[in-house]
């Protein structure tokens, strides 16, 4: 599994995950979630852009 | 070796100083305790006499030693008992023994086979030294039990008796007589000022005992220097006088003192009846015990009622003042009392366990609090007494040499004002306005765990509030619901039957019948699975828009195979009298509702109570908002204390509302037995302190106004020794009670 927003390698055990399109995601921490949640569309088009700065 | 190791770890032990009776002397024991190598941390109180020493090393024996040579001393209990032992395992029992928490000194005798252990009474009790001895192949049999020492108040009360009976003989105007009398009251009933100030000098500081041994000696010395040569004046009334007014006030004081400290304690101990007809010490009960209650006794230890019915007042609890009905099975706790009927109670918690043990523990750590303003009352205090004994030589002086007094008037004034000045007010201007607030604060079943939160209370410009259990009563339920696809629901409620959360189980509940479930995932916001082999995804709008066809319109909605085929509505009933609290908190604070809930039940509560609204947040966000509003001013948050444990610690103050009986498991630094209190609490608060700041100031005020009379400001009118002594035991009386107008 790999987290679509920093491309870190997660376990499918991670607490912070979410659905999109029928599909789970699972991320390294909540800011990669919360990046993810805001514009998933330009993470699964343009591939992880690393770890998102502020919160 | 076990025991070396036991030896490092980190131990906290809370000891009874005795002898402390100024806010000097609170800074010499801390001094002594802080000394000792192994102590990490110790604060003194000097109001309920307590000290709290964190041990990192050191035994308990070396503090009570420090404390001991400092000149002050330790209440420790005594047990005597028998136990088997070699000689040679004799020494390995001492260290065992002296290893145990709570014990300070052991000794055994092997050829007796006694064993005496000194032990400390706030931490353990003889028989959890007898447990514990037990589980390392001990058996000990206790022989006797007695407290090593009296309470200060007696001791206070019998030299005060002395003073009294005979002081008043010492104005027959015969001056041997007056000799004669005066010995026992300036040396039996004024020796404690003497050996405290003896102790205080040793220490190289300065307290009142100093002031008041100074000036009853320099008044009865100078009276034996004048009845043998001068002839010029004898003062062994105003000698003996100023002792027993001071001791008046300090008995006074000790009575207060003891009485405030004692008023929840003593519900740590009471007679309980076992069903069997046997009568024990409650604190010898244990968990499976059945007890039997009658109407007007105090309910021993917490429990499940096991036969009968009555009425229990449980304001201790509560804050109710109306007593609840309770009848089999309703739980009950130990310390609330049993108005009328008759319980048979089956206990479930006992000894420390119990609720009224863990709020007897927050209170003491709350005690040991020092507020900023303390700060300056101690540093008035360090200066206070050399300051005055300079003022009463300069005084001397002026009168003797520059306004040509006799040398006996001189004297006189000089002693007056040594006796005037009391530096006791400030040492108590904290601690008993702190002491009395926590337990006013306790009558109304709010226990406060951090004493800082208290002065912190008055700087909060934001209080935080989380709805689930603290605004609503938590029980969710789906109030009404929509089906487009047939069966969503039944899906849905088969779906949520895994999940533990308050909106799951509501919508679990809408249907008995359970279909398989596979793959069942929960995220923020909703769960999916595959039930009976079609996806099935329960959540918020928010997740179910960017997943599935066709638009929700419930606060939760169901998806079948990625399409929207239910909606759910939700409530949460709000909690009574709520309404009125937030109206009235309004007026004062920005009051900001916090909650992980993002339905539009939410909005409705929020716009309903007129107060901003943060949903659809994770414990990390409310921590997040609560650090951010803290840049702001002062924050409280309002919460569940275990599941917004991380925000309560963010907050200033962290305020959890008790949903159960463990206060230990509860985060925060106040526990309130529902949001209806928060009024109370943010009152009682700013009186407490308040409080504080006018002790200090009255004290620093009384001391400013009776000085410079006893120094002659007023001349011709004097004040003689015995009255400025009176005004200084009224000074820390006068503290003392006005701590209690609160």
């Amino acid at each position: 599994m790999m987290d679509p927003v920093c491309g870190m390698e997660v376990k499918e055990t991670s607490t912070y995950r979410t659905m999109y399109k029928g599909k789970m995601y699972y991320f390294c921490s909540p800011h990669c979630k919360t990046a993810f949640e805001k514009d998933p569309e330009s993470y699964l088009k343009g591939g992880p852009r690393g770890m998102p700065h502020g919160h | 070796m076990g025991t070396d190791q036991s030896l490092r770890l980190k131990k906290e032990e809370e000891l009874k100083i005795l002898g402390m009776h100024c806010a000097t002397c609170e800074v010499t024991v801390t001094k002594a305790i802080s000394g000792v190598k192994g102590v990490q941390d110790a604060k003194v109180n000097l109001a309920s006499g307590n000290a709290r020493v964190i041990l990192q090393g050191a035994r308990l024996k070396e503090v009570v030693d420090a404390v001991r040579r400092a000149g002050y001393d330790v209440a420790l209990q005594k047990f005597t008992g028998r136990v088997r032992v070699s000689e040679e395992e004799s020494h390995r029992l001492v260290d065992i023994l002296e290893g145990i928490e709570g014990v300070v000194y052991a000794r055994v005798n092997p050829t007796s086979g006694l064993v005496i252990v000194e032990y400390n009474p706030v931490t353990t009790s003889s028989e959890k030294i007898q447990q514990e001895l037990e589980r390392r192949g001990y058996r000990i049999e206790i022989k006797e039990e007695k407290l090593s020492r009296s309470s200060d108040f007696k001791d206070l009360a019998l030299r005060l008796l002395v003073g009294a009976v005979i002081s008043p003989l010492t104005l027959i105007n015969i001056p041997l007589l007056q000799l004669i009398l005066s010995i026992p009251v300036v040396f039996f009933a004024g020796m404690r000022f003497h050996t405290g100030a003896y102790r205080a000098l040793r220490n190289r500081t300065t307290n009142m005992d100093v002031l008041v041994s100074f000036s009853s000696l320099t008044a009865w010395i100078y009276s034996v220097i004048s009845l043998l040569f001068l002839h010029s004046g004898y003062f062994f009334d105003s000698a003996s006088l100023l002792v027993t007014f001071i001791l008046a006030g300090k008995t006074l004081e000790a009575y207060i003192k003891e009485r405030t400290s004692s008023e929840v304690v003593s519900l740590q101990s009471v007679k309980a009846t076992k069903a069997n007809g046997e009568v024990v010490d409650s604190r010898k009960l244990k968990v499976g015990d059945v007890v039997l209650v009658r109407a007007g006794e105090v309910i021993p230890a917490d429990g499940v009622v096991d036969e009968g019915e009555g009425y229990v007042n449980e304001s201790i609890y509560t804050g109710e003042p109306l007593p609840v009905k309770k009848v089999k099975g309703d739980p009950v706790i130990g310390g609330s009392t049993l108005t009328s009927g008759f319980l048979k109670v089956y206990l479930t918690r006992a000894g420390e366990r119990t609720y009224i043990s863990q709020v007897i523990e927050a209170l003491r750590e709350a005690e040991a609090v020092r507020i900023p303003i303390q700060g300056l009352a101690d540093r008035i205090s360090a200066v206070f007494v050399p300051t005055i004994i300079g003022i009463a030589l300069i005084s001397f002086a002026l009168w003797l040499y520059a306004m040509h007094e006799t040398l006996t008037f001189s004297v006189l004034i000089a002693v007056a004002v040594l006796a005037s000045a009391c530096p006791c007010g400030f040492g108590l201007a904290t601690p008993m306005a702190v002491m009395v607030g926590i337990r006013k604060l306790l009558r109304k079943g709010i226990v406060v765990k951090n004493g800082e939160s208290l002065e912190k209370l008055g700087k909060v410009k934001t209080l935080v509030l989380d709805k689930t259990g603290t605004i609503t009563r938590g029980e969710i339920v789906v109030e009404r619901f929509q089906e487009y696809i047939q069966g969503a629901v039944e899906l849905a409620s088969s779906l949520e039957k895994l999940s533990g959360h308050p909106v799951g189980k509501a919508i679990a509940s809408l249907s008995s019948s359970s279909h398989r479930v596979e793959g069942f995932t929960e995220m923020d916001g909703g769960v999916y699975g595959k039930v009976d082999g079609q996806d099935v995804l329960v959540g918020r709008p928010d997740l179910v828009k960017k997943n599935c066809e066709g638009e929700p319109r419930g606060d939760v909605s169901v998806c079948v195979n990625w399409k929207v085929g239910g909606d759910f509505w939700l409530n949460d009933q709000m909690r009574e009298g709520v309404r009125e609290v937030v109206e009235e908190l309004r007026t004062r604070f920005r009051v900001i509702i916090a909650t992980g809930d993002s339905s539009m039940y939410a909005d409705r509560i929020a716009s309903e109570l007129g107060v901003e609204l943060r949903k659809g947040l994770t414990p990390e966000d409310k921590v997040e908002l609560v650090r951010q509003l803290r840049e702001e001013g002062g924050v409280a948050f309002v919460g569940d204390g275990i599941n917004d444990a991380q925000a309560l610690k963010e907050a200033d103050v962290g305020i959890a509302v008790a949903t159960g009986t463990d206060i230990a498991k509860y985060a925060g630094d106040v526990v309130i037995p529902s949001l209806t209190a928060l009024p109370f609490l943010l009152r009682q608060s700013h009186r407490t302190v308040r409080k504080i700041k006018e002790n200090i100031a009255w004290a620093l005020t009384y001391n400013a106004v009776l000085v410079p009379i006893a120094a002659g400001m007023l001349y011709p009118l004097v004040l003689p020794p015995e009255y400025a002594a009176l005004g200084m035991a009224m000074n820390s009386v006068s503290v003392a009670l006005w701590s209690f107008v609160q």
